[in-house]
């Protein structure tokens, strides 16, 4: 009980919880780009359990979700962290496009309202987060102006970011278009579905923060 | 009819965050595609996001955004010094930002060269 009331104050205040001992891992990007499918791939294979629902109809994750105390170990390092999981960040979110996917249209309507409250508590949430892993799909145009600009923020911000190509299980990856479209990075191909490249990206994790 | 409003950067120069972002919706609101000379701050624009949510209701689903500004991604030592120099005397003037309704513009494209868009007439 505590921890839900705490979990909810902290997601509208997030520097009033600030723990300076606690290095704050943020995963960002569009929606749809794997956030959440990765967030459970690192909770799963280091504390045994899911952290949120993944979905095919974009922002299914319409809150700030914290995993606390995530500890990875690998090759003699460990990296200690609380994990957080952002809602996809957007510059329009129209409800008929939930309903043309099949969504009553009161459930689509909510959904729009949820997930536009997202995007702001997303964009909030940068002032509270340490390092920020950047997850895209790498089966989609990676140059958008949203994707952009949130590497901007970070770059003006001074923090840290890895970036991952997400889905290359995916025939349609384009792993080459990621790195092409943001060449100051170091990108790491993964699919957090499949677990595919997973260790490589673990120990970039470790080495980077 | 799809119209077009130009903004020099000397129009928006002088405005604080907030009213750039509220010059700039303003526009977007009234179905004007918004070229803006230069762009916007990184977090400038993350603002403009913020706000544009705030916004989103049956008539006005959102925005779409996109900047050119060549030298941004080039990462050739000749091309990084040109960047420089060109941020250092030009600043944020440098460039196009284009903005409209998510109603409006249906489709960005985008690329460092160039911006490809889609639009539809509204009215």
């Amino acid at each position: 009980m505590f921890e839900t009331v705490k979990s909810f104050f902290s997601s509208l205040f997030p520097s009033l919880f600030s723990d300076q001992d606690s290095v704050r891992i943020g995963l960002y990007g569009p929606p749809n780009g794997g956030k959440t499918t990765l967030a459970n791939r690192i909770s799963e294979d280091w504390m045994d359990e899911e952290m949120g629902s993944v979905s095919e109809i974009a922002h299914e994750t319409r809150e700030v979700k914290v995993k606390e105390e995530v500890t990875i170990e690998k090759d003699g390092k460990s990296l200690s962290f609380n994990l957080v999981d952002t809602p996809g960040i957007a510059t329009k979110i129209d409800y008929e496009e939930f309903v043309e996917q099949g969504m009553e249209e009161d459930d689509a309507r909510s959904r729009a309202k949820e997930a536009t409250k997202g995007v702001i508590e997303s964009i909030k949430w940068l002032d509270s987060v340490d390092v920020v892993i950047i997850v895209l799909d790498a089966a989609v145009d990676p140059y958008t102006q949203v994707n952009i600009s949130t590497v901007g923020n970070l770059e003006a911000r001074d923090i840290p970011a890895l970036l991952v190509a997400n889905k290359i299980d995916l025939e349609e990856a384009d792993v080459e278009q990621v790195r092409s479209a943001f060449p100051q990075y170091d990108v790491v191909p993964i699919s957090a579905k499949e677990g595919d490249n997973i260790e490589t990206f673990y120990q970039a994790l470790v080495d980077m923060v | 009819m799809i119209t077009f409003k130009f903004l020099p950067y000397k129009e928006i120069e002088g405005l604080t965050t907030k009213k750039r972002i509220e010059k700039i919706l303003g526009l977007v609101k009234e179905n004007e595609i918004v070229l803006l000379e230069g762009r916007l701050e990184a977090e400038e624009e993350t603002k403009l996001i913020q706000r544009t949510m705030q916004e989103v209701d049956d008539d006005f689903t959102g925005i779409e955004i996109s900047v050119l500004h060549q030298h941004e991604v080039e990462s050739g030592l000749f091309e990084q010094v040109k960047g420089k120099l060109i941020d250092l005397l030009l600043g944020n003037s440098y460039g196009f930002t284009l903005i409209g309704s998510a109603e409006v513009i249906k489709e960005v494209e985008q690329d460092p060269d160039k911006i490809e868009f889609f639009a539809e007439d509204t009215g």
